[in-house]
């Protein structure tokens, strides 16, 4: 083997311009705060949710709201099982080694096609569930409530369905293609590497 | 690892390992500002897998395995190889003369062009090679054979002396 060239590539290779190592310090710092504040709000948000629905559980006497709320509470928690039960595997690889890397990105986009499936046929669910349970509550709702209070409340709740499900649709449409693609490149780079 | 020691920990890999940690995100991605944000991300990821630090390898074997991995996952998120882009002008270091600067510069251009074009796992190789690993931290880094070190080495500098040709 000739050494010249790889000689010359080396000295080439080592002249570094000096890094900013402050800076990067500065950014480490910020985004571990950032973080570090994302998951407590995410956290709060959570237990708030929880201690509303608790909240309203104690407080109401009307039978048929209080089904909804503990309908309500229930699905929180399970959603948040569901998606953990199904996130199983998905956080840690066997090792640090870039292969094995490669595979769990290749699993976590087989995950993340199978929580978007999951989502839509829980909303869906969710939906049917909902109109059961309206369908069957509606003569008491009706008395309860009033006419009036109750068009308002079945037209408030459209008109938040609505936008949030296109929203979630846009953002499927998007975000779908985008895993494809990924896992495409984690395959051909884990190709690279295999095939050495 | 207590807080203290993780935070001495960093500051030592950052001081020491700078360098390397630059070198590793030019040769996944050629655009400036990208490779700026990879650099950080680096950080960040060691910051975060210091306390997996047991001391059983050397530190710098350490910082080049996360650099590494966390490179991978730069192309992953970009989702495109990294060729393509010029040079950075803040690349290299000022140097005593212009004209120097200017002949460096260039070999450096060509030759990050040139390792960027390598498959993956030749990349990862030369890249450790060329900052002086041994045969054996490439292993531990990459987590392969020594024998596979060796293999995609050589075929690494073939492909380099054939795209970069024998400056001797």
């Amino acid at each position: 083997m000739n050494r010249e060239p790889w000689d010359d590539w080396k000295a080439a290779w080592r002249e570094t311009p000096p890094v900013d190592v402050a800076r990067l310090r500065r950014h480490v710092d910020g985004k571990r705060k950032r973080m570090l504040c994302f998951v407590g709000l995410e956290c709060l948000v959570s237990l708030l949710v929880l201690v509303h629905l608790g909240w309203r559980y104690a407080t109401v006497n009307d039978g048929s709201l209080l089904g909804l709320i503990a309908c309500g509470a229930f699905l929180v928690v399970a959603t948040q099982l569901l998606m953990l039960a199904l996130r199983r595997g998905a956080w840690r690889s066997k090792s640090t080694a870039p292969a094995d890397l490669l595979r769990l990105t290749i699993r976590r986009c087989d995950i993340g096609r199978r929580l978007i499936l999951a989502q839509w046929i829980c909303s869906a669910v969710c939906l049917v569930a909902f109109g059961a349970w309206f369908a069957l509550e509606y003569p008491a709702l009706l008395e309860s409530m009033g006419r009036d209070r109750l068009d308002f409340a079945i037209k408030v709740n459209i008109a938040a369905q609505i936008p949030v499900t296109l929203a979630l649709a846009a953002w499927t449409a998007w975000y779908l293609p985008r895993l494809r693609r990924r896992r495409e490149m984690a395959q051909r780079l884990l190709a690279e590497l295999d095939g050495e | 690892m207590n807080r203290a020691k993780r935070d001495r920990l960093f500051a030592d890999a950052l001081r020491d390992h700078a360098g390397l940690v630059a070198r590793v995100a030019r040769s996944y991605e050629a655009d400036a500002a990208r490779c700026e944000e990879l650099r950080q991300d680096i950080a960040l990821a060691l910051w975060r897998a210091l306390p997996a630090f047991r001391g059983e390898a050397s530190l710098a074997t350490f910082v080049a395995r996360i650099a590494h991995n966390r490179g991978i996952d730069h192309m992953l998120a970009r989702q495109r190889d990294p060729q393509g882009a010029a040079l950075a002008e803040d690349w290299p270091d000022p140097l005593p003369e212009p004209v120097q600067r200017v002949e460096i510069g260039e070999r450096q251009s060509r030759l990050l062009a040139a390792i960027r074009t390598l498959p993956l796992g030749m990349r990862q190789v030369v890249t450790l090679a060329l900052e002086g690993f041994s045969h054996q931290e490439i292993a531990s880094v990459l987590d392969i054979e020594t024998n596979a070190v060796d293999a995609r080495l050589s075929r690494a500098r073939r492909r380099l002396r054939d795209l970069l040709g024998d400056p001797s």
